[in-house]
């Protein structure tokens, strides 16, 4: 039973933190440009939503994944024109969009979906198995029988390393959080890439969302996130502003969540309640606890104006 | 014969809301030739050049580059154009290496792969055919001094092929020896057959490294004119537009009982130790000056003993009290401190002037009592300092965001001397204020000392610290140099500055 | 006299602009979800101030609105952004239940001290985190919202345990001694309204007239000078937390004391996020924090009569808030860099600047 056990609480370790590590990717990016979106937890929700609702009417999963990304980039666009063009505080134009994700989202799902007594189940993504590699003992099971999701998900953090220290781009963009001016009086667009910066988060955020609903839940619910846009920004904090830290630090949370649940499935003494409040406690020991650990970028939420 | 321009800007206008920062300029710029552009802050230089630079655009006016009429939208096509800038705050990423600096936005010419490597190999390579200076390819910036992070500027605008320099203040942050080297690079680069704006207020480095002068003020061009057929005298009289004192009235000191008094002092910081066991006093009736460059440990020094900062060492006395653990609660009940930055520390930009001229005495009867405030009191006050100090506002209601520096920086001086302690700490009591402010504070800063007070004025203007103190300490690296006599020359405390100690004769 | 003017404009114009402005935006999205807006505009009024138990259903729901949106705005002076209303609302009340449920005595102990059981809990629960911004640096955004994750398990753990009574998962009943009297009579309108508007006003008097009110302004406008002037910050950020805590735990208490007597499990239709969008409303204002809960409670007030007449949910009154706080943010930008009157004023320059160009060259 113990290597069954822990087999499983593995696997679903690095399920629960797919969507975690998406949006805190995007969360990433965005805040290595000078931009912490504490909207991402309303962008996770109209994601998973969205998503939800395409499937929901006949569309394909993918298409599914498609509405949701489309639903993520029309928010880091909003996002971006209020703070990067308006230079409106990043703080509290984040906190009004949670605020609309929350209602437009339970707005159109009672008004399109309804409130009956059956719940309103979607299909989802399908566990594929790697011919061979998920024979291998453990890791096999561990790493090559997941969802696609998942597999491309753990593809794009080389990926976004890659392009963060290995190209031009990526030390423009950095260079964005730490110094816009400079980078500007180099003849850059700075506007411009911030702009991208944010659409592309809006657009990981509402991935790591729609994997709530099409790959891990298969129905909606209100505020199906549940907070897990904030974990994924303690996360980034974790990870040290680093893809790898990233993905470490998702996996961390992703162990929690899914430890909550595999002691409540046992019947483990500790009550139900605090399981659930593990996320949220580990969050703010990391966010106290870690803090000093790297430097953010040095102009964070300074809106940049020349 | 027709001249060679390089640049020319004709009838350049800028409008900013309420604000005509530009007013028909007309500027130009020979092949060859290093031109000084000359003014008081906020005389409009920096806007004319953010226009030649692409950073701003103008709301009227033309602009032609060698002899081209050329629309300069971007800091690229400036740079397209062959117009390289060294801007005053430099424009460098910290935790960058050099050669990532230089190479930064460079995509097009270098492809998308960029890593440290690769930076720090095609600089190597700028290297061969650069014959001027050399900076280590893969330090990280913040570990330079700053005299090589503006040759790393320097680096990067000629990587990006500029043949026409402007250099925006670029000896504010430098020590004399520091500028003395600059001027050298900036001659071989004349003789190279760049040609160079060199921007600044300093009268003797404009006399002595330019060719030609155009004087700004208010907005407006007053005049442009060849450095040899002119002297410091008249390019002062147009800057500020009237005759200036070079030399302040003062009167001998008569020096006091000590009021403040360091010992042994060291203070530790994140990096190091920023003081390295200092000991001074300042009595009744006298300043004491404290030059050097900016950032040798004047503002921790400063932090220490109003209680900002914690001291690693020694002991601070005030009137012989021990107040080496003094809060800057405790400090601001009876002492001053005009502080380095206004905006991010002497003022509360929100505030109204009022509120402002209490802010460290607010705690204070009668503009408060049993945790009342008392606004008939703060608006008397007010009134009085507007019109004892001549700041310029409509009324005491007015958000102090909306006055100029220098009107800012009265709000200040006025709240602090008016306390009427025994000690004032003034740390560059005068950066970025104009001229006939300037005078009026340090005219202000020399009654006091008349009046008995002890003075402790921390300034990066060399000239500040000569014209007002009785003794000037130099400070290098967190140690004092020496302490020596405002007559001591200039050349000797610009070594002091550099780091040699004073020489007891 | 022209400064009353600019008062009533940006005060009370201007918000009642970005209010009609958001609720016609949401009433194109009820359009578009194919239900009827007017009918759901009009049965939001009706359901709010249709009648006496209605207009007294909104100023009892106005009760915890007020209590936290002042809660976030007198934080949000020391530039702390609490998002954590929500949670100190609820650990206010899980304090109070205890307390409530617990001890039996006269009612003229019970009340004041239920209160301050409900306040020091909402307080303390700030307090962490305003604890944990000075000593570490964490951001108070995220922290707040943990908090409230938190804080709602907490709540749900006590009903399902140690508070549980009977087979529902839900506290008995608070001893008759904690039972707030009813203010209007024949309604379930309750002293606490009082309570709350006299709160208004003393936090007014505290932010504007005082040495305290002057310090916690300065700590949040310019923290570097605040601690130059010799004002200490720190302890102005955490007397602002247990105030600003233990408004929004006291709006709990009250809430339970008032109108629910027992808690479950959600106890907290979201007060707490919408006192964000209230405080904003307000421009942070303690005395138009009335207003603007006043509004927000007519919101909530009819949002029910709306879902059942017109069909349309009650979530959408977060889209209409989320609207509200866009707007407030937008004008206040507009105002710092290209309002109308400048523009026009840059005009005017421009044209003379133009002209002056024009006179020379053709000299």
């Amino acid at each position: 039973m113990d290597n069954v056990f822990i087999i499983g609480l593995l696997q679903a370790t690095l399920r629960m933190a797919t969507p975690i590590l998406l949006a805190a990717l995007g969360c990433l990016i965005a805040e290595r440009a000078g931009i912490l979106n504490i909207g991402l937890e309303g962008q996770m929700l109209c994601g998973a939503f969205f998503g939800y609702l395409t499937v929901y009417f006949g569309g394909s999963l993918w298409l599914g994944m498609f509405a949701a990304g489309l639903s993520g980039v029309l928010l880091g666009l909003v996002f971006a024109y209020l703070t990067v063009t308006k230079l409106n505080n990043q703080m509290i134009v984040g906190a009004a969009f949670n605020m609309f994700a929350l209602g437009i989202t339970g707005f159109i799902y009672k008004a399109v979906v309804g409130v009956t007594g059956t719940t309103n189940t979607i299909p989802q993504f399908k566990v594929i198995s790697i011919p061979l590699l998920s024979k291998i003992p453990i890791i096999g099971k561990l790493l090559f029988e997941q969802n696609i999701l998942v597999y491309l998900t753990l593809l794009i953090v080389p990926v976004i390393w890659f392009v963060l220290w290995k190209t031009s781009y990526g030390y423009e963009l950095r260079a964005i959080g730490e110094h816009p001016s400079a980078v500007d009086s180099l003849g850059i667009d700075v506007i411009k890439y911030k702009y991208i910066a944010v659409i592309l988060q809006g657009m990981l955020a509402a991935f790591g969302g729609a994997y709530l609903t099409l790959a891990y839940a298969n129905a909606f619910v209100e505020n199906l996130s549940a907070g897990r846009g904030f974990i994924a920004m303690a996360v980034v904090i974790f990870g040290s502003w680093n893809p790898f830290g990233a993905l470490l630090g998702s996996l961390v949370f992703g162990f929690a969540d899914a430890f909550q649940m595999r002691m409540q499935s046992i019947g483990i003494a500790i009550p139900y309640h605090f399981m659930l409040m593990l996320p949220y406690v580990l969050t703010v020991l990391i966010l106290a606890g870690f803090i000093k650990k790297a430097k953010p970028p040095a102009m964070e939420t300074v809106p940049y104006k020349r | 014969m027709e001249k060679n321009y390089v640049i020319v800007m004709k009838n350049i206008c800028k409008q900013y809301p309420g604000v005509l920062a530009n007013d028909q300029v007309n500027f130009n710029l020979e092949a060859g030739e290093i031109h000084g552009l000359l003014g008081e802050n906020g005389a409009g230089k920096s806007t004319l050049m953010n226009i030649l630079y692409g950073m701003q655009q103008p709301t009227a006016g033309d602009i032609f580059i060698n002899g081209k009429k050329t629309q300069i939208d971007s800091p690229k096509k400036a740079l397209d154009c062959g117009i390289g800038m060294v801007h005053q705050h430099f424009m460098l990423i910290k935790n960058y290496s050099v050669a990532a600096n230089v190479m930064l936005g460079m995509r097009k010419k270098l492809g998308l792969k960029l890593d440290e490597q690769l930076a720090s190999k095609y600089l190597e390579d700028f290297y061969q055919e650069m014959t001027h200076f050399k900076v280590d390819t893969k330090v990280k910036i913040e570990e330079l001094p700053v005299g090589l992070q503006q040759r790393v500027e320097i680096i990067k605008i000629l990587f990006r092929g500029a043949k026409i320099l402007i250099l925006d203040e670029p000896t504010a942050v430098l020590t004399p020896h520091e500028t003395d080297e600059l001027f050298i690079i900036l001659k071989k680069f004349k003789i190279d057959g760049y040609s160079i704006i060199f921007i600044s207020h300093k009268l003797d480095e404009i006399m002595e490294i330019t060719d030609r002068v155009t004087v700004m003020r208010a907005g407006k061009v007053i005049g442009e004119v060849q450095t040899k057929r002119t002297n410091k005298a008249e390019l002062a009289r147009m800057m500020v537009g009237r005759d200036v004192i070079f030399s302040l009235p003062k009167k001998p000191a008569k020096i006091g009982e000590v009021v403040l008094e360091v010992k042994n002092l060291a203070v530790a910081v994140e990096w190091g130790t920023a003081i390295k066991n200092l000991t001074f006093s300042v009595s009744r009736g006298e300043i004491l000056g404290v030059a050097g460059v900016d950032g040798n440990g004047q503002k921790e020094l400063v932090e220490a003993i109003v209680g900002l900062r914690p001291k690693s060492a020694g002991t601070v006395h005030i009137m012989q009290q021990d107040f080496t653990k003094i809060t800057p609660t405790e400090y601001m009940q009876r002492c001053s401190h005009i502080p380095e930055d206004r905006h991010e520390v002497g003022v509360i930009l929100d505030y109204s002037i009022a509120d402002n001229l209490i802010l460290t005495t607010h705690v204070q009867e009668p503009f408060s009592y049993k945790g009342m405030l008392n606004e008939k009191a703060i608006m008397k006050n007010a009134l009085e300092q507007i019109t004892d100090y001549g700041i310029k506002t409509p009324g005491p209601n007015v958000k102090v965001k909306s006055l100029s520096g220098g009107n800012q920086q009265k709000v200040v001086v006025s709240r602090e001397i008016s306390k009427c302690p025994e000690l004032l700490i003034a740390v560059n009591p005068t950066r970025g204020i104009d001229v006939g402010s300037i005078e009026e504070i340090q005219l202000k800063i020399l009654a006091e000392r008349d009046q008995g007070k002890a003075i402790l004025l921390v300034s990066t203007e060399l000239d500040e610290v000569l014209a007002l103190s009785d003794r000037v300490a130099v400070i290098y690296e967190g140690e004092f140099m020496g302490i020596t006599s405002p007559e001591t020359p200039r050349a000797s405390i610009g070594l002091m500055m550099a780091g040699s100690r004073l020489v007891e004769e | 006299m022209k400064a009353n003017k600019g008062i009533f404009i940006n005060g009370i114009l201007k918000p009642i602009f970005y209010v009609i402005l958001a609720l016609l935006i949401s009433g194109i999205i009820i359009l578009l979800t194919g239900k009827d807006p007017i009918l759901a505009m009009v049965s939001l009024g009706q359901g709010a101030v249709g009648g006496k138990r209605q207009l007294a259903e909104t100023l009892l729901k106005m009760v915890p609105l007020l209590l936290c949106g002042l809660s976030v705005a007198i934080a949000y002076r020391t530039s702390f952004f609490n998002i954590g209303a929500e949670g100190q609302f609820l650990m206010g009340a899980l304090a109070a239940t205890w307390f409530a449920v617990g001890f039996d005595l006269p009612a003229i102990i019970m009340l004041p001290m239920t209160f301050v059981v409900g306040a020091l809990a909402g307080g303390i629960w700030c307090l962490i985190v305003g604890i944990i911004k000075i000593k570490t640096g964490a951001s108070e955004i995220i922290n707040t919202i943990m908090f409230n994750y938190i804080a709602l398990r907490l709540v749900g753990w006590a009903v399902n345990g140690p508070l549980k009574d009977g087979y529902l998962p839900q506290s008995s009943e608070v001893n008759s001694g904690a039972v707030l009297p009813i203010l209007w009579q024949g309604t379930r309108l309750h002293i606490g309204f009082l309570i709350a508007l006299a709160l208004a006003f003393i936090l007014q008097f505290i932010l504007f007239k005082t040495v305290f009110g002057y310090q916690i302004r300065a700590v949040g406008l310019n923290l570097k000078a605040a601690n130059y002037a010799g004002i200490k910050s720190a302890k102005r950020l955490i007397q602002t937390c247990l105030i600003s805590g233990g408004l929004a735990g006291l709006a709990g208490a009250i809430e339970l004391m008032g109108v629910t007597k027992r808690l479950f499990e959600i106890f907290s239709p979201g007060y707490g996020y919408d006192a964000i969008a209230v405080s904003l409303l307000a421009q942070n204002n303690p005395a138009g924090v009335i207003l603007s809960s006043l509004l927000f409670a007519v919101l909530r007030g009819g949002a029910g009569q709306m879902q059942r007449n017109a069909d349309v949910s009650f979530v959408i009154i977060y889209v209409i808030q989320a609207l509200i706080i866009v707007f407030v943010v937008m004008s206040s930008s507009d105002k710092n860099s290209n309002s109308v009157i400048q523009k026009l004023i840059q005009k005017i320059s421009l044209q003379k600047a133009e002209k002056k160009v024009d006179s020379k060259g053709g000299a």
